[in-house]
């Protein structure tokens, strides 16, 4: 097989085969016997990257760029859109943007290849004009006006908004429709030739495929990239928090909640990271997990529901818990999540529990291959962060109760918590 | 797939699969739904979810799950047709992937049996402390419908087109008749729920036909089997002479445009895929006519699509619109449903249509759950058609069957979220 490298983890039985296309691209086929075929093209360009250096130049962009970058570069220089000529060959196609990567997909049960080559092929052709510029605000403005009204996206937002004084993450993806107004083709074509450099991006191919048959499509549509290393500049973040409580009211049937927890780390390696990772899901497992007490104590007293759940975001430059549900007291769902908090700090974690949430960790992280659609998704998130999702198995065994326990008595304190609410109209 | 009898009205559905990390088995309890029970089956699982004789909390039972290797479980209410479903589904790892001499099949059908079959009762009841606390987050569940300002306007677009029926009986409950359920009644529906449904037991996954049926068999030892209620579904027929129009204000900023078509097609119909495909071609992809029409050409809204209820015969379409721009939305839905009916489809339409449906079909081989829900569908319908079946009758589908099809769709009810909030992007932050 040409350059291609192979990777393996013979106790969770997965592969990939991984290479350097000579365009600059880095490419991972991870083959599967699934009837689905499932690729993903990306880069890591996202709602944060909205402020940046490149060639001496420096560059802001109106909030919501990269997701509306994502919109117009379905639109073809030969008036075809990119929805139809994957139809041809029966793909099914989409893409998103989040925080810090824009990635394009498909999924397809027969000609992988010639979809594939869709995919390569309008990702690296740009065509952006006013007219249809003009008409995408329309289409993300009715985007935008739909997250308006949905409660547990406003929840979220706030809660980020309230944690951050100045970091984009604050931002909500799709910007406002004030900010839309201010992308031009112009603004449009900096933010693409500044990311979307195939030395920056990332294809990974999933299912029944011949990583040489990728490496053909490759072949015929990428052209050699010269590497462009734009410097991202971020405003400088306390510490502590913008602001402890945030309220928004919205026609809803009870109360939301969701309290966010700052982690200021920035870890230099993608293992630190996903080792931070795991130790902050298996302290919020802990603490707010189904089987603790906390959770039986709230869930018997009325004060939650099953809806209630606890997750960490993990990101190369910043990071945070949410601990989220509904209830008809969020504040004094609040204080006892605090005063929780406090007790762990005191008594320390059961390791009983501990070995328990290893196992499930474990088990769920397996789980995790089951769908060519999962594993291409959470194979190139972690690609972005340094990381190899192959990797992971080993991260989750090698985290102790003391890193947990270290982790936990240093980073959760209350000057990094907030509470955002949704209150009924 | 394999199907099999197990005893009388229970069905195992056997698919054996090696691509997965994990085995699937969903268990569906099949009965009429009926306003007087409706609300009693959605308060069910989430009793039987508070304790079991073997495991009497939610915490004992979680800890059991995380013991099993984080064997997922999770309960589903929901209707099809006239037909209330409970579904209870377990996800296990398959057992290369844990140590050896573990026999978690076992064990997590073992548990799976004692959650289901041996709930924690006291005095031939139902704990009432468990009751009463799951009436109120049920109460509260019902109440959440509002949140969701889309699923809240088709729900009441359908209960506008169906007012009277059995149709608009809410799986979901009644908030009314959940107020007044006592342990002992919903115990007593319980016992009445297994012995005269039906059951349609789901597996994909590795272990060979016989000795799952065998383990099924363990599994639901000692069912009581009593007469068995039939379901059946009845196909909508609109008695309107002119379209209902109605306009409910919120305070939200998107408008929510529900429109509620009779197809005069279901899935019990020999023809249904040619229905099916119409529904592509029309609203079912991101080359269909609405999404090429109404988002694309018109940048009136971010979504507007059509879904097919395939039981009950009604097509609805959905889409999020500013406020000023319903008469323009709905002009051009109706328009494009007139060229479909006319006969005016390109043959790029009519392949790619055909192709994404197709595709979407042998997608399913590759997810349990799916592939699961797509032949429990058809079996409530009475069909018992493949995947392979409807995809070669796809192949012979006709523009002029999808034109047909198009002319048996009548517009019924135009239900309308109108937004009150300004619009212009104000933000109350």
């Amino acid at each position: 097989m040409s350059n291609f490298v192979l990777k393996e983890n013979k106790a969770i039985d997965e592969k990939y085969y991984y290479t350097k296309h000579k365009s600059g691209l880095p490419v991972y086929v991870i083959p599967k016997n699934h009837g689905t075929g499932y690729a993903v093209f990306g880069t890591n360009f996202g709602s944060i990257d909205n402020r940046f250096s490149v060639d001496g130049r420096e560059i802001s962009l109106p909030d919501g760029i990269a997701h509306f970058l994502e919109h117009k570069l379905f639109e073809n220089e030969d008036g075809i859109d990119t929805f139809k000529k994957y139809a041809e060959y029966g793909a099914s196609a989409n893409a998103y943007t989040s925080s810090d990567k824009t990635v394009y997909l498909f999924s397809a049960t027969e000609n992988m290849s010639e979809s594939l080559e869709i995919l390569l092929d309008f990702v690296t052709h740009p065509y952006f004009t006013k007219e249809t510029v003009d008409k995408e605000q329309g289409i993300i403005g009715q985007e935008i006006r739909m997250y308006d009204d949905n409660p547990n996206w406003r929840l979220y937002f706030n809660m980020l908004t309230a944690l951050y004084h100045s970091h984009p993450a604050r931002i909500d993806t799709a910007g406002t429709v004030e900010t839309i107004a201010q992308i031009t083709p112009e603004t449009l074509y900096d933010a693409y030739n500044t990311f979307y450099n195939l030395n920056n991006m990332a294809l990974c191919v999933c299912g029944n495929i011949d990583p040489e048959e990728v490496l053909s499509v490759c072949d015929k549509v990428l052209k050699d990239a010269p590497e462009v290393s734009p410097e991202r500049i971020f405003p400088k973040e306390p510490e502590n928090v913008f602001q402890k409580e945030i309220t928004q009211k919205l026609s809803v049937s009870m109360p939301l909640f969701s309290v966010g927890v700052k982690d200021i780390h920035q870890p230099s390696t993608g293992k630190e990271l996903a080792k931070k990772q795991a130790e902050y899901e298996m302290i919020l497992e802990l603490l707010f997990g189904k089987a603790s007490p906390f959770y039986t104590r709230l869930y018997e007293a009325g004060l939650i529901n099953s809806a209630f759940s606890a997750g960490y975001e993990a990101h190369t430059n910043f990071g945070f818990c949410e601990v989220a549900g509904y209830s008809n007291d969020p504040d004094k769902v609040y204080s006892e999540m605090l005063a929780e908090i406090e007790k762990y700090k005191k008594s320390g974690f059961d390791p009983e529990d501990f070995e328990r949430i290893k196992r499930v960790f474990y088990a769920s992280n397996i789980r995790a291959f089951n769908s060519t659609d999962d594993i291409a998704n959470d194979f190139i998130a972690y690609i972005f962060r340094g990381f190899d999702m192959l990797d992971y198995p080993e991260v989750i065994s090698s985290v102790t109760l003391d890193d947990v326990t270290k982790r936990f008595n240093e980073d959760f304190t209350e000057e990094r918590i907030v509470l955002s609410k949704i209150l009924p109209l | 797939m394999k199907r099999t009898q197990l005893c009388d009205g229970v069905f195992l559905n056997y698919f054996s699969s090696d691509k997965f990390k994990t085995d699937y088995l969903d268990i569906n309890i099949i009965f009429p739904l009926k306003a007087q029970t409706a609300t009693l089956a959605a308060l069910l699982p989430q009793v039987l979810k508070r304790g079991s004789q073997k495991y009497p909390t939610m915490a004992d039972m979680t800890k059991r799950l995380d013991y099993l290797y984080s064997t997922g479980f999770a309960t589903n209410n929901f209707k099809r047709g006239e037909a209330q479903i409970l579904n209870f589904g377990v996800d296990f790892l398959r057992d290369s992937l844990v140590p050896a001499g573990t026999n978690l099949m076992s064990e997590v059908f073992d548990t799976l049996r004692d959650i289901i079959f041996f709930p924690l009762t006291e005095n031939g009841a139902f704990r009432a402390e468990y009751v009463e606390s799951e009436k109120k987050n049920l109460i509260d569940a019902i109440n959440a419908v509002i949140n969701n300002k889309n699923s809240y306007a088709m729900k009441k677009c359908h209960e506008a087109m169906c007012a009277g029926s059995d149709y608009a009986v809410n799986a979901g409950g009644d908030i009314e008749a959940a107020k007044t359920i006592t342990p002992a009644e919903l115990y007593d529906f319980y016992c009445n729920m297994l012995a005269h449904s039906s059951f349609e037991i789901f597996y994909t996954g590795m272990c060979d036909e016989a000795t799952l049926a065998e383990r099924v068999k363990a599994l639901i030892k000692g069912l009581p089997r009593k007469e068995i209620y039939p379901v059946s579904t009845q196909k909508f027929v609109s008695e309107r002479t002119e379209v209902q129009e109605i306009t409910e204000e919120m305070e939200v900023a998107q408008g929510k445009l529900i429109m509620g078509f009779s197809s005069d097609h279901t899935m019990c119909d020999e023809d249904y895929t040619a229905y099916a495909l119409f529904n592509e071609l029309y609203g079912g992809s991101p080359t269909s006519k609405l999404f090429e029409n109404v988002r694309e050409k018109l940048s009136l809204c971010y979504y507007c699509r059509s879904i097919p209820d395939a039981h009950k015969g009604i097509l609805t379409i959905a889409s999020g619109i500013e406020v000023e721009n319903k008469e323009k939305a709905c002009g051009e839905i109706l328009a494009q449903l007139r060229d479909t009916a006319d006969g005016k489809i390109s043959d790029e339409e009519f392949v790619s249509a055909k192709k994404s449906l197709i595709n979407g079909y042998r997608e399913l081989f590759d997810s349990g759950n799916n592939l699961h829900i797509w032949y429990l569908a058809r079996l409530i319908a009475g069909s018992t058609k493949t995947v392979e079946q409807v995809i070669a009758e796809i192949e012979n589908v006709t523009k002029q069957d999808i034109a047909r099809c198009a002319r048996s769709t009548k517009l019924d009810t135009v239900f309308f979220l109108k937004g009150t909030l300004n619009s212009g992007g104000e933000d109350d932050e």
